[in-house]
């Protein structure tokens, strides 16, 4: 979507139209499914699609420790996570595995963490904000399809942090 | 001279990797045209196209930081879809285009004879609400047919290694001393036949409706007609459609062709 910048009053019955940060190709498309091409993506996505990948297929159950396997389930949950975080334009989150296959990706902007956590065999994500004190401010469950929500929650820690 | 050189290219899979196809015209801003008459324009389309999406525009010009727009003339781009969201008719000042998708209910690929036939239905209806509304014909200054095809991981392929075995363009890499592995890989083929253009990109991707890692193989076929006739537009996409056929087998192994003919 083109973000529209609109200044009042204008000398002339005008808009400047900005085009999303991709690629010519994507604005030309006529393509209605929407994909997130890693060329026009966040740099960050590619290494991260990488290491997930890695996860999904050489994460170890480590005895004693606890299993760090993902599942390809859990793997497009996340993988959809990070498009999303993408097309945002977002800086790079981390993945952070722990045991029983779960994976949780963590935005940090200062000292503060917005954190969504993906279980696996659960369609819902866990999401989490804490502060400088790492005390939670704000947490609770969404599904993948409730991008509004999840972008409004993702604008509201930005904006917690230039406050 | 390659077989498919010799005549039309016969293609039949029954297992296809295309998801999307998208047919139609592109033509230059017609004079008169706002936003109110996509609004009544929908109501000639409404019976048989009952649900309406609002699309971002498709930018059909060269790359800008910055445009400017009338604001008495907005653009949006406007989708009217069957009720099974298989048949769409993609409008904005400037375009009139039939898209086929596929959806999880209704996975049956349609041919291009099906949707050459929507789109001439479509078409018919544009042009009759224009003429009533005493508006210009339009100008068609692009005929195109697009297709969105996907290779899913761990269905269609495992690896970036097996691109070769895919396309027949690309080359395997030879054994490198560094002993890197391709982690990821695209590229983008303008290919100019006789009448008309090919854009070819091979993508990777992910899909946002499963999070699925995919590669996106996009054909675009067009050509320019002769003139804006109703005749010429359709022999032209027709000529569109027999480019993207034939580069669609320039482009694509045999091996992974075979594959597509078996069904699953």
């Amino acid at each position: 979507m083109s973000t529209l910048l609109a200044n009042w009053p204008c000398s002339a019955a005008s808009i400047k139209v900005q085009p999303q940060r991709t690629t010519s190709g994507e604005v030309r498309s006529s393509q209605l499914e929407r994909v997130v091409r890693c060329s026009d993506s966040a740099p960050w996505l590619p290494s991260l699609l990488f290491h997930l990948k890695l996860l999904e297929t050489s994460g170890r159950n480590v005895p004693g420790i606890g299993d760090f396997r993902i599942t390809e389930t859990t793997a497009n949950q996340v993988r959809r996570l990070l498009a999303f975080f993408s097309e945002q334009n977002l800086p790079a989150p981390r993945l952070a595995p722990f045991s029983g296959g779960g994976l949780a990706l963590i935005l940090e902007i200062g000292d503060q963490e917005l954190t969504f956590t993906v279980y696996p065999n659960q369609n819902d994500i866990v999401y989490l904000q804490t502060d400088e004190n790492d005390e939670p401010v704000n947490d609770g469950t969404l599904t993948l399809d409730q991008t509004r929500p999840i972008s409004d929650l993702i604008t509201a820690f930005l904006f917690s942090q230039a406050r | 001279m390659s077989p498919h050189k010799q005549g039309q290219v016969r293609l039949h899979f029954d297992n296809p990797p295309v998801t999307e196809t998208s047919i139609g015209f592109y033509f230059q801003k017609i004079e008169g045209w706002n936003l109110l008459h996509q609004g009544v324009l929908w109501e000639r389309f409404r019976a048989k196209y009952p649900v309406l999406e609002i699309l971002p525009p498709i930018l059909d010009v060269a790359p800008q930081t910055k445009l400017h727009l009338d604001l008495t003339s907005p653009i949006m781009r406007t989708g009217f879809s069957n009720r099974e969201k298989t048949q769409l008719v993609q409008i904005q000042d400037g375009l009139l285009l039939h898209n086929w998708r596929k959806t999880t209910e209704s996975p049956e690929y349609h041919r291009y004879a099906e949707t050459r036939q929507q789109l001439h239905e479509d078409w018919n209806t544009f042009w009759g609400y224009l003429r009533q509304n005493s508006l210009k014909d339009p100008a068609v200054s692009r005929c195109e047919v697009s297709y969105f095809n996907h290779f899913v991981r761990n269905e269609d392929w495992k690896d970036f290694s097996e691109l070769s075995d895919i396309f027949t363009v690309w080359k395997a890499l030879p054994q490198s001393s560094s002993y890197g592995t391709v982690h990821m890989a695209g590229f983008n083929v303008f290919y100019q036949l006789d009448s008309g253009v090919a854009n070819i990109a091979v993508q990777p991707a992910i899909r946002s409706s499963d999070g699925k890692e995919i590669i996106q193989f996009t054909l675009t076929s067009s050509a320019l007609p002769q003139s804006s006739e109703e005749g010429e537009l359709f022999r032209c996409l027709d000529e569109c459609h027999e480019n993207a056929r034939r580069v669609f087998v320039d482009f694509t192994t045999e091996k992974v062709r075979e594959r597509w003919k078996q069904t699953r």
